[in-house]
């Protein structure tokens, strides 16, 4: 699993590449909760890259979509897989979670 | 029938080791990739849940996983010696409606385990947690 930053204007881009399960998903937390910080953030999470997340993963896009809520911040994810895409479906998130088909488009939006 | 079986310790590299077994054996009995990413998925679930929480104070904790396919049929045994533990009664299924605030961290790995198999049960038979999964391999939803 690796993860980049990268800033686009006011929007910090993190992209995550590989397998978020449990043996990655600090790592994964640690980027993207500290990308979060007090939850005031303008941050699109790439999950292009992402090919395979199980819950452990799943619990990082919670924790980080509340934070980001609480804090007056956006979070928005895009690039979903279509495995990933399933997760999230079957989670149930997609209600409560802002995803994008591609990044160039939520870039476009923001 | 094809028959995968391996014995496991309680160490989170082990999952990966079962990963790759499992692919290994998915791509010798030609099986579907979306089971495979399923059963793996449930796997992954199960095991980590079994290594987190039922091995406390275990002298030799021990899984075993035995997989069998037969006529597109999947079948898949999780055994582990570790304390008494049915998950599925001790993971309730999250509520998919509640907002956001409201969404609770956890129990979802269960929640996966029980919408992605057809059928999901647990038995304790002596000193084992027994876990048996079936599923479907041809595209006839679960």
């Amino acid at each position: 699993m690796k993860v980049q930053q990268e800033q686009h204007g006011a929007v910090m881009v993190v992209s995550a590449t590989g397998r978020v399960d449990s043996s990655t998903a600090k790592t994964f937390e640690n980027a993207v909760i500290g990308a979060i910080g007090a939850g005031d953030c303008q941050l699109l999470l790439d999950l292009g890259g992402v090919d395979y997340m199980s819950s452990a993963g799943l619990r990082v896009l919670l924790m980080a979509a509340k934070r980001a809520k609480a804090g007056g911040g956006r979070f928005v994810l895009c690039s979903l897989n279509p495995r990933v895409q399933e997760v999230i479906e079957i989670a149930g998130f997609t209600s409560v979670l802002d995803i994008r088909t591609d990044r160039a488009g939520a870039l476009a939006d923001w | 029938m094809a028959t995968l079986a391996m014995t496991l310790q309680a160490d989170p590299d082990e999952i990966n080791r079962m990963r790759a077994e499992l692919e290994a054996f998915a791509e010798r009995q030609a099986l579907p990739e979306d089971a495979l990413f399923r059963l793996t998925l449930v796997l992954d679930e199960l095991l980590t849940n079994a290594m987190d929480y039922a091995f406390a104070g275990i002298a030799r904790p021990e899984i075993r996983l035995r997989i069998e396919v037969e006529n597109n049929r999947l079948m898949a045994c999780l055994r582990d010696n570790g304390r008494p533990f049915d998950p599925f009664r001790e993971a309730p299924d999250p509520d998919l409606d509640a907002p956001l605030e409201q969404r609770r961290i956890g129990g979802l790995g269960l929640h996966f385990v029980r919408s992605m198999m057809a059928r999901a049960d647990y038995r304790r038979e002596g000193e084992w947690n027994v876990v048996e999964l079936k599923m479907r391999l041809d595209d006839t939803p679960a």
